[in-house]
């Protein structure tokens, strides 16, 4: 209880306050500009939280995740542009509305569904992650390697080619989380003399460099693109009848966003596409969506904030991240020596708490926001690219740089950042790379000491039941890109959009 | 009859086996582990067993590609080259005049080559960015940024 009320507590200090308010303004305004995405900006100021403390950091970083979500949603209806990947879904109804002169009524829907999604996401944090935590007490070597696996496998879990790119992209970066010292030999690996990279290659320049430059360049690559912006009157708040239409649009969607988003790898993104077919499936009003119906708005919106929650479950439980953005915030954690687990509950319960009340006062703060402040952050759209990713560019230079005062991370992220336009060039998604790399060091460690447990016989793995269920689920998890095909022809469906893209 | 063209998928799947069979080979220069160390997985397994993953995917990659439609791709714009060449030529004068200069020259020559013309808007913006980054990194974290090759030599 004492954890609780510290963290709680969090919500008294100014300091505190005035980090939830910062972390969660600039997640509304990132979210909104095309490009910026909430991994992207967590990855870019994540060297800034160095100095802040754990629980400021981890405060900052999921304010920003909360509102970057909502803040998607307002190019997403206005210019037709999502904001932030998860809000894609969100401009098929959105901006038809729109362009029929009911951006208010959109955003104003737009906002409650985020934060009841938002609010609800976290009540399930908070039952979840202890229960979760408290299962995975026990857990020794071999279930983490399983559960490792488990989350790498779930890469492949969106099937067909693309499937099979993120679990390339997953084993590169477990691979890149190999470089420097192998600590049971003290051996050096693939590190080329260079002394920096015995430690490791740095997982914030690695980041920066994949996510921010690489954005860069898919920009420079879309100047000619003139995007038509819609006029933006005023917000009002849904009417009642708004909200007796979306009530069941905002339950489903909160459902599916909290279970998607606890499954490990899978995003925001994922979720708002999953209930956007499903609202439409289960609306009276189908024949509406794609010309602006307002459920195809409540359900995307609830259901991608309701992920956040979700997501950071795993995270928070056992380490393992449920997403790139919480990939990111995992890796902030690390820098600052905080390793994410069942332990924590019992280490640092404050901290834990502290996420919960942050991340619960961002989803109010960005409710007030969208509902009143609307129409000023629109305005952020119009900023010229010609400043944005410049100013983007050096504030990453920095980032990179600051950490250790290294200029050799400074070349990674640039390194990176062309690594990261190769990547989504042919199809290939940085966010997979982001979960091996962090997962990596975890995958091999538990490998190794649990061999060492077995004394390096391997069928002792299938001596723990635990294990066996998670190489199990593991093994439907990477056999999926090759059936998916199958079911797909068998139900006719298309993909939308790669859910692992947030 | 023209010789058919390989699917960009089955390209990119060569490619990441070029790059396994490369890292590969590396893994073979690893020092040798002391006698009183060799318990259990070497340096090189894991990451040898990462590589088999890896090249198997890609095999898989190149064979899910056979019969599917081409995507049609733009050829990569000049601006992008441009933008990636100012990242480099960013870092040598970086190396020249140091990061809080370099950072408002950035600002600026990026800002112009992306389509910006009003230049005193530009410059002001430059110079208040990299000025308020000093302020912030130098002063408030206390991170010294690199004062480049000029500056050394002359303070």
């Amino acid at each position: 209880m004492s954890g609780f009320a510290g963290g709680m507590a969090i919500l008294l200090d100014p300091y505190m306050l005035g980090v939830i308010l910062a972390g969660t303004v600039l997640g509304v305004i990132v979210g909104a500009l095309p490009g910026l995405s909430g991994s992207t900006t967590t990855a870019l100021l994540l060297p800034l939280t160095i100095g802040m403390g754990p629980v400021a950091s981890v405060a900052f970083l999921g304010s920003i995740y909360c509102a970057a979500n909502f803040g998607g949603s307002i190019t997403a209806i206005l210019i037709n542009t999502p904001g932030d990947p998860s809000a894609s879904a969100t401009a098929y109804d959105g901006y038809p509305m729109a362009a029929r002169g009911e951006a208010g009524r959109a955003l104003g829907m737009s906002a409650v569904a985020s934060a009841i999604g938002g609010i609800f996401s976290i009540l399930v944090m908070v039952v979840a992650t202890p229960l979760l935590a408290r299962m995975a007490y026990n857990f020794g070597p071999p279930e983490y390697f399983a559960l490792a696996l488990f989350g790498l496998s779930m890469l492949g879990a969106v099937g067909g080619e693309g499937g099979i790119r993120n679990l390339i992209a997953g084993a590169f970066g477990v691979l890149l989380a190999t470089i420097g010292l192998d600590l049971t030999t003290g051996i050096e690996r693939f590190t080329f003399g260079i002394p920096q990279l015995s430690e490791g290659i740095g997982i914030v320049p690695v980041l920066t460099g994949l996510f921010a430059m690489s954005e860069m360049l898919v920009q420079a690559s879309q100047l000619h693109i003139v995007p038509e912006r819609l006029a933006l009157t005023a917000v009002r708040l849904p009417s009642l009848a708004d909200f007796r239409k979306c009530a069941k649009a905002i339950s489903l969607s909160s459902l599916i966003g909290v279970f998607i988003g606890i499954l490990p790898a899978l995003g925001a993104t994922a979720a708002a596409l999953i209930s956007y077919s499903e609202t439409k499936r289960w609306s009276k009003y189908k024949h509406e969506f794609g010309k602006g119906a307002i459920e195809g708005v409540a359900g995307p919106e609830a259901a991608n904030n309701a992920a956040v929650g979700g997501n950071m479950v795993p995270t928070l439980a056992l380490g393992i991240p449920g997403s790139a953005t919480t990939a990111i915030i995992l890796a902030g954690l690390l820098v600052q020596g905080v390793r994410p687990g069942p332990h924590l509950f019992t280490e640092q319960p404050t901290l834990l708490w502290a996420v919960f009340s942050s991340m619960l006062a961002s989803n109010l703060i960005y409710l007030v926001l969208g509902l009143f402040a609307a129409k000023l952050f629109a305005r952020i759209t119009l900023i010229p690219d010609a400043y944005l990713w410049p100013a983007v560019f050096v504030f990453a230079i920095v980032g990179a740089y600051g950490p250790d005062q290294s200029m050799m991370d400074v070349w990674v992220m640039l390194l990176f950042g062309v690594v990261g336009f190769v990547f989504r060039r042919y199809g290939f998604s940085p966010a997979p790379l982001v979960m091996g790399l962090v997962l990596g060091k975890m995958t091999e460690e538990s490998l190794k000491q649990s061999l060492l447990m077995f004394d390096q016989n391997w069928l002792l793995f299938f001596t723990r039941p635990i294990v066996i269920v998670l190489f199990v689920v593991t093994l439907i998890s990477v056999l999926m890109p090759l059936i998916w095909p199958l079911i797909r022809r068998a139900f006719r469906r298309e993909p939308v959009l790669d859910p692992l893209s947030e | 009859m023209t010789p058919r063209r390989l699917h960009t998928d089955a390209v990119v799947a060569l490619v990441i086996l070029a790059f396994c069979a490369g890292v590969f080979a590396l893994t073979f220069t690893f020092d040798t582990v002391p006698a009183a160390l060799a318990v259990g997985m070497g340096p090189a397994a894991f990451p040898r067993l990462l590589l088999a993953v890896m090249a198997l995917l890609a095999l898989l990659l190149a064979v899910s590609s056979r019969g599917r439609a081409e995507e049609v791709r733009e050829p990569v714009p000049a601006m992008v080259w441009w933008t990636a060449a100012a990242m480099l030529a960013f870092m040598g004068v970086l190396w020249l005049v140091g990061m809080v200069v370099a950072m408002a020259i950035a600002v600026v020559g990026m800002g112009a080559l992306w389509g910006e013309r009003r230049w005193l808007i530009l410059l002001a913006s430059g110079i208040g960015l990299s000025l308020a980054i000093y302020v912030f990194f130098t002063k408030v974290f206390g991170i010294p940024l690199p004062a480049g090759f000029i500056a050394e030599r002359l303070f």
